[in-house]
C-alpha cells in the first residue's frame, strides 16, 4: 500500500519534471528601474528575459506595488517621430533573450505611489504559467548612463 | 647628378605638404558624427526652469545642445536628458550647454520644469513658452510635434522628434543627430571641436 503510493507520488514528480523545466527556463538579468524625476509619476522598468528552455514563451503582464498601473510598451519608429505603443505581450522564442532597453521595448510604470528608490519589487507572468519576481534596482540618470552603455 | 637632388628634394615636399592637407580637409569634414544640417542663425525667446527669459542670441560663442520632449515622457525623454547629462560631463566646458524645450507647454509649467530639469545636470536649461512660440522653435529646427489621441484633459503622450541638434557659436544649427547616431562620446567629440 505505502509502496503503491510512494510509486504513484514518484509518478507525479516524473510526469511533472518537464513543465517545471519549462518554468525553469525564463530567467530575467539585469532589471533595473529608472528613478522618476522630481514632479512625475511614471517611469520605465528594463531588463533582459532569456528562455533557455525549449518551448515558446510570452511575457503576459507585469505588475509592481509602487505603482498603479504597468504595462509592457514597445516604441515604434515613424519618419522622424518615436511613438509607444502598448503591447498586449512579447515573445520569448526557445533560446533566444529579449532585451527591454531605454528607447526600446520596456515595462512602462504609470501612477507611482511617491518618489522610488532603492529598490522595487516587479512581478511578471508568462504564458507557461511561470511567475517571476525580480528586485530592480533604481538607477540615477549617471547610473542609468553608465548601465546603458556597458551593454 | 647633384643638381637633381633640389627639384626631387621640392618634389618630395609638395608631396608632403598636397597629402596633409588632403589628410586635414579629410578630418576635418569626415569626424564629425553627427548629419550636417547647416540651418541659418536663428533666435526664439522662451522662459526657462528658473523663470528667467532665455534668448538663444544672449549665448553667442556658446556650443549648445537641443532637444524637444516632455516631462511625463517615461523612457525617451529622460534617456536622452541623461545622455545629454553625460555629453556635457564629457566636455566639461562652460561654453557648452544643453536645451530640453517642452512640446507640452500647457502641463510643462515654469515650476515642473523646476523641479524636473536640475535632476540630470546643472548645465541643462529647461524652456516652456507659449504653443506659438514653442511650434517657431520647432519649425526652425524643422521638427513636427502632436498630441497623441488623449485618454483624459491630463492624460496623453506627445510624439515628437527624438532627434538631438547641435548648435554652432554663431547661432546656426550644424549637426543633427538622429536616434542611431545618438551616442555620448560622440557627440561630446563633435562640441568638442566646435568649442576650438
Ligand atoms: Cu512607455
Amino acid at each position: 500500500m505505502t509502496m503503491k503510493k510512494t510509486l504513484l507520488v514518484f509518478l507525479f514528480f516524473l510526469l511533472a519534471a518537464p513543465f517545471a523545466r519549462g518554468e525553469a527556463g525564463i530567467s530575467v538579468k539585469d532589471p533595473w528601474v529608472r528613478q522618476n524625476p522630481p514632479g512625475t509619476s511614471v517611469t520605465a522598468a528594463y531588463m533582459v528575459i532569456e528562455n533557455t528552455g525549449a518551448t515558446a514563451d510570452e511575457l503576459l503582464g507585469v505588475s509592481c506595488g509602487c505603482s498603479a498601473e504597468a504595462s509592457i510598451h514597445v516604441i515604434e519608429m515613424g519618419e522622424d517621430s518615436m511613438v509607444m505603443k502598448e503591447v498586449p505581450s512579447i515573445a520569448v522564442p526557445p533560446g533566444a533573450s529579449v532585451g527591454l532597453s531605454p528607447g526600446g521595448s520596456h515595462l512602462m510604470l504609470e501612477g507611482l505611489s511617491g518618489d522610488i528608490k532603492d529598490n522595487v519589487v516587479l512581478e511578471l507572468k508568462f504564458r507557461s504559467g511561470a511567475r517571476i519576481s525580480v528586485k530592480a534596482p533604481v538607477l540615477s540618470p549617471s547610473a542609468a548612463q553608465k548601465r546603458s552603455s556597458h551593454h | 647628378m647633384k643638381k637633381y637632388y633640389l627639384p626631387l628634394a621640392a618634389l618630395v615636399l609638395i608631396a608632403v605638404v598636397w597629402f596633409g592637407i588632403l589628410g586635414f580637409l579629410g578630418t576635418d569634414n569626415g569626424t564629425f558624427h553627427g548629419d550636417e544640417y547647416r540651418r541659418p542663425a536663428f533666435d526664439f525667446s522662451l522662459t526657462d526652469h528658473r523663470n528667467q527669459k532665455f534668448s538663444l542670441s544672449d549665448h553667442a560663442g556658446k556650443v549648445i545642445l537641443l532637444n524637444f520632449g516632455f516631462t511625463n515622457c517615461p523612457d525617451v525623454c529622460p534617456t536622452t536628458l541623461g545622455m545629454l547629462g553625460e555629453v556635457l560631463d564629457i566636455v566639461g566646458d562652460e561654453r557648452a550647454m544643453a536645451l530640453f524645450i517642452t512640446v507640452d507647454p500647457e502641463r510643462d509649467t515654469v515650476s515642473k520644469l523646476g523641479a524636473y530639469i536640475p535632476f540630470f545636470h546643472d548645465r541643462i536649461v529647461g524652456l516652456t513658452g507659449s504653443q506659438q512660440a514653442i511650434k517657431e522653435v520647432n519649425d526652425a529646427c524643422g521638427t513636427l510635434y502632436s498630441k497623441e489621441q488623449e485618454v483624459s484633459e491630463e492624460d496623453y503622450l506627445v510624439i515628437h522628434s527624438p532627434a538631438v541638434y547641435l548648435i554652432g557659436p554663431g547661432g546656426e544649427i550644424v549637426l543633427r543627430y538622429p536616434k542611431e547616431k545618438i551616442h555620448p562620446g560622440k557627440i561630446a567629440d563633435d562640441v568638442k571641436r566646435l568649442l576650438l
